[in-house]
């Protein structure tokens, strides 16, 4: 087996969900890991199975026994050796393509480097942080923000496990969104569509090839005789059954006239195949399609962003940009005028879906879609020369090729961009307007927690498992002035470097466990008086839940969150799917997840 | 360092919680240090060695389980790579459970994992019956019926396993706990199964018009000229001739895009498969087996996470239905047509959602009415169900996902119309 045809065996079952050109695209990214925590080595091992083509994991650690614990990309062996060194060692290999100098250990403290030489970060396509306190991932999104990198936080505490994005701005070229957005023309086909409609009225047809017209077709053709009688091309959710019979008795009696003239050397007529066809049936339950489409949504809020950038920018072009968004936004200029010449009408995609009819008819409109596909891409292409300079000698600045156009301008309904509001962390410090908004917005989704902990987590309010936003900031603060998590042992005999290390391996007595709830339940009350979160998560059970993790990560969590890291990775390296935007707590207790904007 | 220190070191996260009682904790009378032996000491089953079975495996070691068995018939491929994570390009051809199994014996110290290899049907009930908590990374819908179904079985006869059952499929997947007689069993929900996807004939010999419509006619004709063997997916030679026969017909009909990629996913029925997602899923199940061996609460709904737009995670309440053919009373009443044929009522029977058999078999009194296996019952599919059972009768039927002595107890009314 060649390499070429090895790499496409190996990834073909994903290749299989997002192509090639995400693939491609993915590979070539470098992702950065501060802190081998076992979630985010997790995180990091889905990516290296999936491909990327660099990593760096930055931690100051050595192995531990609980890192044997919990992580299983450390070994005996390794006990006492640099973390960072250890878990590259056994990630490496799971990468067949990887290039050995593309395997990086930093044996440092990540914290430390972020202060005396931020540039070491700013080589990477994406950082994940992990298990890091709210004042240190305030740096890294700081520091993302400024260097346009993008971030996740992870972070694992016992059944809890959070994630958190955040990018400045995310451009997606598909959002697969399903049901996708398409617009089949069917109220205003363009002119090769309706001509072929035209040729395929019910009166020009032979009879055996009544029931082989795509429902596309034949809708199209009865939309105008609906116009016809009606005088419009609109059909209220009152009027289908009028519209469907009026299509019935259209089809039945245009096939009996057919049937009387039918020449029997055309070969016989199948009498079992006889109206109402299929087609109608298929045409019926896409009636919905048959309405104008409008602009989405998402494509009107893109023009916003786009005027919004060019007011800010005085242009669309920014070669101080990464690349893709250079592109992303030349493209969607000449999406708004492609849309403004052509009367709020999108490019035309090439896909239909199957459907009943014959292989000669599907083949036409088939062929009518991609022909109206390739046009429309080709005058995007003209459109986008207006938005790219020149450089000195005349040449472009940037280089459009057709398939980038039409793999654009095919996908034009599901194209967007996201901007994200930094991660919303909980610190002692006062916090900025801005903050306090979102914190208020926490308050609203946390509520009340009664007394019944076990029915606040219903499966029908997810978001009241933001509430562990603020009980794990809380803990943080407890370590702070603690120098450990609440629920560790006050004498614990290891204390590592690392942030996430929880001192070990010693039963805490039932007394010291206790104080450590009040303790906790004190901070817990500062902190919800400060952030105006209601007073009753200090007096709930779930304080005392929160000191029974005790800082500690669980292997079955890290990989669960550990997983949601990777897909969201690739999604946002890919600029394929909608990311995340911008949280996911799972809670392990009752089994349950939220996610949302927070 | 002494082993139990050792081991209170690793696991000290999972102790932590042992050791202070939680809301969550479900009653028992068991002091923390019985928990954590008791957590040690269970033996799981894992059923699977593929995307989901690698990642159970690294999960249970690592969760303070020891005794772990899995089972697996299926060997190694090189498409497997990109998340099977504990098999390298040299284990091509080797078997997957007994690769898997030495993978985790050597990289974690103080567990025991046994691999077998082999189909989990030809397992007797005896072994199974030694196991206290099954983990099934399955990739198809009638082995995880036939394990429910054991299970359930076991359970009538006061042996109680739960059953974790994880799925995945792209950026999709779904995970759920199974205590048998308890709680829904996955027959009881056969009704969130989607029954696959058939072409009708006429479109595949007449009418074709997408690429998979070409594949499906190759596949179609390929007995005819390889002595009626049907198309193997793993072997390269079918492959080739099926992708030759479907290009050529795409051709003839004008349609694009009949690859050598579309055409083995189309023969194996490919379902596409993410690292990320299966860390995902079987982590839910892994999570779920130490929150059962520590005594805190279990997942009681079916969770399907979806990660294709934004993150989806849709809790599904499960119920047990009381006329589930595996778990509840097992018994339906039907009334049948004066003219109705052995064949339409098996139609029937097969149509229903519900139920969704497959090949169901059909005993009267003690003996074979319809079996498919069984050429002499043939001729009974014509024959009316009046003139073979009366206008009152209780007929058994049984599927091959159904163990030996299980039974669906059909009661039919012969009536007029």
């Amino acid at each position: 087996m060649s390499n070429k045809d090895l790499k496409s065996t190996v990834y073909d079952r994903q290749v299989r969900v997002w192509g090639a050109n995400a693939q491609s695209l993915f590979e070539n990214s470098h992702i950065c890991l501060v802190n081998a925590s076992a979630s985010g080595t997790e995180a990091l091992k889905s990516l290296i199975l999936t491909g990327v083509g660099a990593f760096t994991v930055v931690d100051g650690a050595v192995v531990t026994e609980a890192d044997l614990g919990k992580n299983f990309f450390v070994e005996e062996a390794d006990l006492g050796k640099s973390r960072a060194t250890s878990i590259v060692e056994h990630l490496k290999v799971h990468n067949l393509f990887l290039k050995p100098e593309n395997a990086i250990a930093v044996h440092e403290d990540p914290i430390k480097l972020l202060k005396t030489s931020p540039e070491f970060y700013s080589k990477f396509s994406l950082i994940i942080v992990s298990s890091c306190p709210s004042d240190i991932l305030n740096e890294f999104t700081a520091f993302c923000a400024n260097t346009d990198i993008i971030l996740i936080n992870v972070r694992n505490y016992g059944q809890l496990g959070i994630v958190q994005s955040f990018v400045k701005e995310q451009c997606i070229f598909d959002s697969r969104i399903t049901p996708p957005f398409t617009d089949f023309r069917i109220s205003n086909p363009w002119k090769e569509l309706r001509d072929l409609a035209e040729s395929l009225q019910p009166e020009k047809l032979d009879a055996s090839d009544h029931g082989r017209m795509p429902w596309l077709v034949l809708m199209i053709n009865a939309l105008d005789l609906w116009e016809k009688q009606k005088g419009k091309r609109t059909i209220s959710y009152q009027e289908r059954k009028e519209f469907e019979e009026m299509t019935t008795q259209w089809q039945k009696a245009e096939y009996e006239k057919a049937v009387a003239s039918h020449d029997p050397s055309k070969g016989n007529l199948d009498f079992q195949f006889s109206p109402p066809f299929e087609n109608l049936d298929e045409g019926m339950r896409n009636i919905h399609r048959l309405a104008k489409v409008e602009l989405p949504d998402e494509t009107t809020h893109l023009f916003r962003l786009l005027e919004e950038r060019e007011a800010r920018m005085k242009t669309v072009f920014d070669p101080q940009e990464p690349e893709l968004r250079q592109r992303f936004w030349v493209l969607t200029a000449a999406l708004r005028d492609f849309v403004k010449a052509n009367n709020g009408l999108l490019p035309v995609s090439p896909t239909i879906p199957d459907m009943v009819s014959s292989s000669l008819f599907y083949g036409k409109l088939r062929q009518t879609f991609a022909a109206k596909a390739n046009a429309d891409a080709q005058q995007m292409l003209e459109l986008t020369s207006a938005y790219i300079p020149a450089t000195g000698t005349g040449e472009p600045l940037l280089v459009m090729t057709f398939e980038e156009v039409y793999n654009f301008s095919t996908k034009a309904g599901m194209t967007l961009c996201l901007n994200y509001a930094p991660i919303l962390t909980l610190t002692e410090k006062t916090e900025s307007e801005a903050n306090a908004a979102r914190h208020s917005n926490l308050a609203t989704m946390i509520g009340e927690v009664p007394d019944q902990v076990m029915d606040y987590f219903s499966l029908y309010e997810p978001e009241h498992n933001a509430v562990w936003i603020p009980l794990v900031a809380a803990a943080d603060i407890f370590r702070q002035r603690h120098n450990r998590f609440p629920g560790q042992a006050n004498s614990g005999d290891v204390v590592s470097e690392a942030v996430d290390n929880p001192r070990h391996a010693a039963v805490v007595s039932k007394e010291d466990f206790e104080k450590d709830v009040e303790d906790l339940r004190t901070i817990v009350q500062e902190l919800c008086k400060q952030k105006g979160l209601s007073l009753s998560i200090a007096s709930s059970d779930l304080v005392r839940e929160t000191v029974r993790f005790a800082g500690g990560e669980l292997h079955s969590v890290s990989a669960i969150v550990g997983g949601v890291v990777a897909q969201e990775a690739f999604k946002l390296l890919s600029h394929l799917f909608l990311p995340l935007d911008n949280t996911f707590v799972y809670n392990g207790l009752p089994g349950v997840v939220f996610t949302g904007k927070l | 360092m002494s082993q139990i220190h050792i081991q209170q070191k690793r696991f000290d996260p999972i102790y932590k919680q042992i050791e202070h009682a939680s809301k969550y904790t479900e009653e028992a009378d068991l002091s923390p240090e019985e928990i954590k032996d008791y957590l040690h000491t269970r033996k799981i089953l894992v059923v699977g060695a593929g995307g989901l079975g690698c990642e159970v495996l690294k999960g249970l070691a690592l969760s303070g389980f020891s005794d772990i068995h899995v089972i697996d018939l299926d060997t190694i491929d090189i498409s497997n790579l990109n998340r099977q994570f504990l098999f390298t390009q040299e284990d091509a051809g080797k078997t997957k459970s007994e690769v898997a199994a030495a993978f985790v014996n050597r990289r974690v110290k103080g567990v025991k994992v046994v691999p077998y290899v082999g189909n989990i049907m030809d397992q007797p009930l005896d072994w199974y019956k030694t196991f206290d908590i099954v983990i099934a990374g399955l990739d198809n819908v009638e082995a995880r019926r036939w394990l429910n179904a054991t299970l359930v079985n076991l359970a009538r006869n006061d042996i109680m396993i739960p059953m974790l059952d994880g799925g995945s499929e792209g950026l999709f997947g779904q995970a759920r706990v199974i205590i048998p007689q308890m709680t829904a069993c996955y027959e009881c929900t056969m009704w969130t199964v989607t029954p696959e996807v058939t072409f009708p004939v006429c479109t595949i010999a007449s009418n074709p018009r997408i690429p998979a419509h070409c594949v499906q006619y190759a596949i179609m004709h390929f007995p005819e000229s390889h002595d009626g063997r049907k198309c193997d997916g793993d072997r390269d030679d079918d492959v080739d001739w099926c992708l030759n026969v479907a290009q050529e017909r795409a051709k003839q009909f004008n349609i694009e895009g009949v690859d050598y990629k579309l055409t083995l996913g189309v023969i194996k029925n490919v379902i596409p498969a993410l690292a990320s997602t299966n860390s995902i899923i079987a982590a839910l199940c892994v999570n779920e087996a130490l929150k059962l061996a520590m005594n805190l609460t279990f997942m009681k709904h079916y969770l399907r996470y979806s990660g294709s737009e934004g993150i989806n995670v849709q809790p599904l309440e499960m119920e047990m239905n009381p006329d589930c053919i595996v778990c509840g009373g097992a018994e339906i009443s039907l009334d049948v047509g004066e003219d109705e044929t052995l064949g339409n009522l098996i139609d029937r029977l097969k149509q229903d959602e519900t139920l969704q058999l497959k090949n169901p078999f059909v005993i009267f009194n003690g003996n074979a009415v319809y079996n498919s296996k069984l050429p002499f019952t043939e001729p009974n599919l014509e024959k009316t169900c009046l003139s073979l059972f009366g206008k009152h009768a209780e007929l058994t039927v049984s599927d091959k996902f159904m163990p030996d002595d299980q039974f669906l107890r059909v009661k039919i009314k012969v009536g007029p119309g």
